[in-house]
């Protein structure tokens, strides 16, 4: 069955791919798989199941009894505990009497026995563990019996009735439940009744007979003959009845009836109605009174599980559902609200759990991923099992499906990404949206785009701000947040989970937990460092997890959850050194690098707290990167943000050369992505794009094609970095790119952004090879010739106070326009052609025609526009001479006085054929 | 013969440009063309040029080399041109006269006796021009065309270097060029 679920995942996941392409691509890794947790309450108790009942009872009554003298307030367990023994005195008093003496005794003294019924009201909202905290508390139950009672085996367990709301039909629920009620209160009458009816049954039978044969005699001995077999045919009847009859046997609850009679002489000791939030309100009404009503006649203790919020703000009237749950509920529990320092004990019980059902899946032991799930999870204004459950397969899953479950980060960015679709249910409609809001590094661009998605789909903005910068350090491979979105939109995992109180075998118990978070919270506030130590000494000495698995995910939980930046790098600091003083006690070297690694993402990740710290501290910080492995380096780059770090710096770490050469960072990049397996279309084109995948990554991607202008923005800023620290010594593909296609020109045309034009220009015309063909053919090919005089015109009114590679641009798109009037007034702006590219542009265009430059501008124009390139760099012109010395000629050729020019730049002539014909 | 636009249009630009300039531009000339006809025609081109005349003179027959040597030209050369160079076209020109055939006529008489296909066909290739000389495009003319190439192929020596098929290939080749060209 769960492979055939395993199945219909995969099938879901790969459908609407090309199937083909799926089979034809190699498995470069194992795929490994994910076993999702599931919803079944846990360890359902089994009534029948004596004998487990029986070795768990004597534990859980000392542990009972113990928690009740420690915490006398605590009303449940007392409360059960006062039931078992009352629970006692019952079974003294059946213990040397018959069945049926006891049973006369008992309907006799019912009254007199009983104590009066307890009600008691457990509340919660939706999942969080109400049903598993009542199993786990019931389940361990039983009744404390010294005597022999032939009925019942020895240690019988309390016997518990579950009425769960959920599972009856609207039109049916109060009937079945009076009707459970009824069949306690009146065992007698209705056991009066089934004799009668099979008599009644038998003399129509009997009747019947003799009507139809005549003889009496013959007539009883056919109908008593007849009768066993139909009374067997009967019951294997409703043992093996058909599917489509499941409906009428529900309704009429012949089941139930059956059973009824079994519990006739079973009544519950207690009486549980779960799931009571799930009827409407007018039956949760109904079924609290007839609670309060039965409960009036039973002595059984009635424990009520609900969600009273949606009675509470009900108007029911006469009576107030407050004043009802008042008189009703006798003791009220409720479930504490969960604080953030209980995610990382729920997050880690649930990892260990998820871990002992995937053995193989490393990841899930990996401190980064705990500490990213636990912090995830404690920034969820109302976390509970379920949802953490629930996040976490919805996750794995996810991961599955992309084959990413055995990198820690991937899988932590998509838990980032279930814990904000958990937090706002309507994301996912707007994951475009989410993906800009993710990938998005400028502060200011990040904000508003938030809220345009606050305004869209009403969210809190502040609260979502909140969410999406507390978690800003988990990050995907390369920032790449599409595909992840991707695989989610794909297929939506409804994976659910339940709570899970077994602790995990790391954390000892809660009040260690506690203690650690206490001590955590110290060193934050900025005192108390000494008290951790002493925990360290006793719990370093016996497990080498206690630093990985118990204390990085509270520190990274608590770090999300500070607002003070002294107060984070503080905390930081401290983790720094704890590993510096432990590092020998760690034996296991893989996950003190995993540690070294997760607390230096964060760091970086946290600006504030980077920008805080003293040059020299910062700087050992970033050398730090070097002792990383390759493959974690390249996760690490989309964190650092330029504007902060010295990229020369980080690169000359990241390729392990002392060299600010491009190149080498280039091939190390290459070396990775092949050792690695990064797929080579994150990293672009050709090696700048490689570069520029690996430091922004979504700039090579399609999405910046769109033209959003937020996305352009953190682009220049990228490019005048890179560009200022020579870096970039080309202009990648995906800059010319995103600046000319998808009519990204066009459209500022069109919108009178000649400014922002410029800038996009500028920066184009800042790389060295800023003339090359390919670029401008791009630019050039993408707009009409009107686009284009417009451009230059507007060019013109702004190009003033511009440089002159500006103006040089202007002259070549009013070449391109064949704008007669603009070359014009470009020739005597235009100072002089800085660039061999350029000219080379100018007089050898793809198959336009050549340019009208030529035959407007004089030989005394031209002259001193080239002069400049003929003077410095004379190879290059020489070479270049060399190379187009006939297109030169012939653009010369067509210039007023152009023999001048062919003299100046002393050309050579080519007088080609002398022939014209053959 | 019609003389490429893009040879004229180079000229005409040299022509513009100081006598030192010309004087580098037109070394490329010499030896230009494969024809004894395109030949004659740079030399030409080169001894206007030094002398400043140039002019873009489309009709020229080559034969005309004989002619163009005047008797002053060799006492000095022409203003601000260097002497040698001046005297290397003067030679050229003097090696192209001995080359150059007053007619058809007197190319059949003067014709050498060849050796081998090679020979032959570099032979055949310069004198190629003779075949049309002095004829105008029409179909009498085009018979006596013709007629002159078969006796062109008379003369092909036996020799697996030279095929004949491929030399009336590339002489009617030319026919029909210059019948279009011309007419």
């Amino acid at each position: 069955m769960t492979n055939i679920v395993y199945q219909l995942l995969d099938d879901l996941s790969q459908d609407g791919m090309d199937a083909d392409h799926i089979a034809e691509t190699p498995d470069i890794q194992p795929k490994l798989k994910y076993q999702p947790l599931d919803d079944l309450p846990h360890d359902k108790p089994d009534r029948l199941d004596a004998a487990h009942i029986a070795e768990t009872r004597e534990v859980l009554r000392s542990q009972l009894e113990a928690a009740i003298q420690k915490n006398n307030d605590k009303p449940l367990c007392s409360l059960i505990l006062n039931r078992v023994k009352s629970v006692k005195r019952w079974h003294k008093l059946s213990a040397d009497k018959t069945f049926l003496a006891t049973l006369k005794a008992l309907l006799r003294n019912r009254k007199r026995l009983s104590n009066p019924a307890i009600r008691i009201g457990l509340f919660g909202g939706l999942g969080q563990g109400k049903t598993s905290a009542l199993v786990q508390a019931t389940r361990n139950l039983t009744k404390p019996q010294s005597s022999f009672c032939f009925w019942k085996q020895k240690n019988a367990p309390v016997r518990s009735y579950w009425f769960d709301a959920a599972h009856y039909k609207a039109d049916e629920l109060e009937f079945e439940f009076d009707r459970i009620f009824s069949s306690w209160g009146m065992w007698a009458r209705s056991s009066l009744i089934n004799v009668v009816g099979f008599l009644l049954l038998l003399q129509i039978v009997i009747e019947f007979a003799i009507a139809s044969f005549g003889d009496p005699k013959l007539a009883i001995f056919i109908a008593l003959r007849f009768l066993p077999l139909g009374l067997v045919t009967g019951i294997l009847g409703f043992r093996f009845l058909p599917f489509w009859l499941r409906d009428l046997e529900r309704g009429n609850a012949f089941v139930d009836q059956n059973r009824a009679i079994t519990r006739l002489f079973c009544r519950p000791d207690i009486f549980i109605v779960d799931n009571l939030d799930r009827a409407n309100i007018n039956q949760q009404v109904a079924i609290l009174r007839a609670l309060y009503k039965h409960s009036q006649a039973l002595s059984t203790a009635f424990i009520i599980c609900m969600d009273e919020s949606s009675l509470l703000q009900s108007a029911i009237t006469p009576e107030h559902p407050a004043k009802l749950l008042r008189k009703v509920i006798n003791v009220e529990l409720r479930l504490p609200a969960r604080l953030p320092q209980d995610a990382p004990v729920l997050c880690q019980a649930i990892l260990s759990k998820s871990l002992e059902r995937n053995p193989k899946l490393s990841m899930l032991d990996d401190p980064v991923f705990a500490g990213d799930f636990a912090t995830l999870v404690s920034l969820l204004p109302e976390f509970s099992p379920r949802i953490a459950k629930r996040i976490l397969n919805d996750a794995l899953v996810d991961a599955q499906k992309a084959n990413l479950l055995n990198y820690a980060e991937d899988c932590g960015a998509l838990l980032r990404l279930h814990m904000l679709y958990a937090a706002f249910p309507g994301l996912q409609q707007a994951s475009l949206l989410l993906i800009r809001i993710l990938e998005c590094k400028e502060e200011q661009e990040q904000k508003r785009l938030i809220t345009v998605l606050s305004e869209e789909s009403k969210y809190e903005q502040s609260k979502l701000l909140r969410l999406i910068n507390a978690s800003h350090y988990v990050q995907p491979l390369a920032g790449n947040w599409k595909r992840l979105i991707g695989v989610h939109s794909h297929h939506q995992m409804t994976g659910g989970a339940r709570a899970l109180i077994k602790a995990s075998p790391s954390i000892e118990n809660q009040e260690m937990a506690q203690g650690l978070w206490e001590s955590l919270n110290a060193i934050l506030q900025g005192y108390g460092e000494t008290e951790l130590w002493k925990w360290y000494e006793d719990y370093c000495k016996s497990s080498t997890e206690f630093l990985p698995v118990v204390i990085w995910p509270m520190l990274v939980v608590m770090l999300a959850h500070s607002e003070q930046v002294e107060a984070r790098l503080r905390l930081l600091r401290y983790y720094q050194k704890t590993l510096t003083v432990y590092e020998s006690k760690l034996s296991d070297n893989k996950r003190h690098a995993h540690l070294h690694y997760a607390l230096l993402r964060y760091w970086l990740a946290d600006h504030q707290a980077f920008l805080s710290m003293p040059e020299q501290e910062r700087t050992a910080l970033v050398a730090s990167i070097g002792a990383l492995n390759d493959e974690r380096k390249v996760y690490l780059l989309p964190i650092i943000d330029p504007a902060h770090v010295d990229f020369a710096t980080v690169f000359e770490l990241l390729a392990g050369h002392p060299s600010k050469d491009h190149r080498v960072i280039r091939n190390w990049l290459n070396q990775v992505s092949m050792n690695y397996s990064i797929e080579n279309s994150y990293l672009g084109f050709d090696g700048s794009d490689a570069f520029l995948a690996a430091i922004w990554p979504t700039l090579p991607g399609d999405c910046l094609a769109r033209g959003w202008d937020g996305k352009l923005k953190e682009q220049f800023m990228l490019f005048k970095k890179l560009n200022e620290l020579s870096l970039l010594n080309s202009a990648p593909n995906s800059l010319v790119s995103s600046l000319f296609t998808e009519g990204n020109w066009r459209r500022l045309i069109a919108h009178d952004k000649a400014e922002q034009l410029l800038h996009s220009l500028q920066i184009l015309l800042n790389f060295e090879n800023r003339w090359s063909l390919k670029t401008w053919h791009l630019l050039f090919s993408t707009l009409s010739k009107e686009e284009k005089r417009k451009l230059v015109s507007d060019l013109i009114k702004a190009a003033s106070s511009q440089k002159n590679s500006l103006w040089s641009a202007a002259l070549l798109m009013a070449c391109d326009a064949n704008d007669e009037e603009c070359i014009a007034i470009l020739l005597k702006s235009v100072k002089a052609l800085d660039s061999v590219g350029l000219v080379k542009l100018l007089i050898d265009p793809y198959g336009s025609g050549e340019y009208l430059l030529w035959t407007l501008a004089s030989g005394e124009q031209i002259k001193p526009l080239l002069s400049a390139l003929v003077a410095p760099s004379k190879n290059e012109w020489q070479q270049f001479k060399h190379e187009y010395n006939n297109q030169l000629t012939s653009c010369f050729s067509k210039c007023e006085d152009g023999a001048m020019l062919l003299e100046y730049f002393d050309l050579t002539i080519d007088f080609g054929e002398v022939n014209g014909g053959f | 013969m019609v003389v490429s636009e893009f040879y004229l249009d180079r000229l005409n630009l040299v022509a513009q440009a100081s006598p030192s300039f010309r004087q580098r531009a037109v070394q490329t000339l010499y030896g230009r063309g494969s024809t004894i006809e395109s030949k004659n025609r740079a030399l030409r081109d080169i001894y206007h040029l030094f002398k400043g005349d140039w002019s873009e003179q489309l009709e020229w027959r080559f034969t005309k080399i004989n002619d163009l040597v005047k008797q002053s030209d060799n006492e000095h050369p022409p203003a601000q041109i260097d002497e040698d160079n001046w005297s290397k076209l003067l030679n050229e020109i003097d090696q192209a006269k001995q080359k150059t055939y007053v007619d058809f006529e007197d190319l059949k008489n003067k014709c050498p006796v060849f050796h081998d296909g090679q020979e032959y066909m570099d032979w055949f290739l310069l004198y190629l021009p003779y075949l049309v000389l002095d004829l105008q495009p029409n179909p009498e003319d085009w018979k006596e065309a013709r007629s002159r190439l078969d006796w062109f192929l008379e003369q092909v020596p036996v020799d697996e270097g030279c095929p004949v098929e491929i030399l009336e290939d590339l002489a009617l080749l030319h026919m029909d060029s210059w019948y279009v060209l011309n007419k």
